[in-house]
């Protein structure tokens, strides 16, 4: 009785040992949704219509762009999905990466997909400029996507063509 | 006792393995040459190259030379531009800084392609 009862202590160690690597090899599948293009698009993007809106509506809402090619025909926005209001601090930054630690590599997406769906709600896509780079890295650093939009307008000022693409995961 | 041991190691092993992932590799000439298929010198406009790779990462004289330095993608099968503010300590950029290329474009006046490169700057060892 006795030895049954040791052998069956000796394999509760190496039944924890499992036990925590399968934990550690969990992969809870990261949710785009929020963060997909289309989903972009719809939410914040929706006046954008090729051969309708016009430069200066896109810069009205958009702001001064952050690049601009061939005497402004083409104008490209570098847009970042951040949470909006306050300036974030070094400590909430720090807390940031330590979320994005337990996430990235511990396979735990839960913190990341509540944040996108946070984003989702109350966030705000912000244009990331020359002039607004220092000031604004932080944010810059721990946004949750960015994403690099190109715009074509023809001679009248016109939208032609435009491309939202995801450049960050 | 020593062999129910073993086959609870063993099993550890196989599970592990399981949970292995495969890394970002470098691209081979031929995926290369995929795709950059889409650049020819004398044919690509700069507005083709602006709506297919976005924003550039760097630009010179101008917008003469243009430069985006980029990343492959295995399981998109495609370039993507790596952002240009990382933080090292950032989880989410682990294997981005693995494998760099930087693609410049030269465009003459008429905003056409004339001349581009593409040079591994980051090659995994």
């Amino acid at each position: 009785m006795r030895k049954a009862s040791m052998r069956s202590s000796c394999l509760i160690p190496p039944l924890f040992i499992l036990c925590l690597l399968l934990i550690g090899c969990a992969h809870e599948k990261l949710d785009d949704t929020f963060v997909s293009e289309p989903y972009v698009r719809e939410r914040w993007l929706t006046y954008l219509a090729d051969g309708k809106t016009e430069r200066s509506e896109i810069i009205q809402r958009l702001g001064e762009p952050t690049s601009s090619f061939q005497d402004g025909t083409i104008l490209g926005y570098r847009l970042i999905l951040v949470e909006g209001g306050q300036d974030l601090s070094e400590k909430a930054y720090r807390g940031i990466l330590i979320n994005l630690d337990a996430a990235y590599i511990g396979g735990y997406y839960g913190w990341v997909d509540n944040r996108r769906k946070v984003l989702s709600e109350k966030g705000t896509l912000f244009t990331v400029r020359e002039q607004n780079k220092e000031e604004k890295l932080l944010e810059i650093l721990s946004r949750e996507a960015e994403y690099s939009l190109v715009l074509v307008f023809d001679n009248r000022g016109t939208l032609a063509r435009h491309r939202l693409r995801r450049i960050m995961p | 006792m020593f062999w129910r041991s073993a086959a609870i190691g063993f099993l550890i092993i196989l599970l592990l393995s399981g949970c292995a992932e495969t890394r970002l590799q470098t691209v081979d000439d031929a995926t290369l040459q995929q795709q950059l298929a889409l650049l020819e010198d004398g044919k690509t406009t700069k507005e083709g190259i602006l709506l297919k790779f976005g924003i550039p990462s760097s630009q010179f004289e101008g917008e003469r030379i243009l430069t985006y330095r980029l990343r492959f993608n295995q399981k998109e099968n495609r370039f993507e531009v790596v952002s240009r503010e990382v933080d090292r300590r950032d989880p989410r950029f682990a294997e981005w800084l693995q494998t760099e290329y930087n693609l410049v474009l030269v465009f003459d006046e008429k905003h056409i392609l004339q001349k581009h490169s593409m040079l591994r700057i980051n090659p995994q060892s």
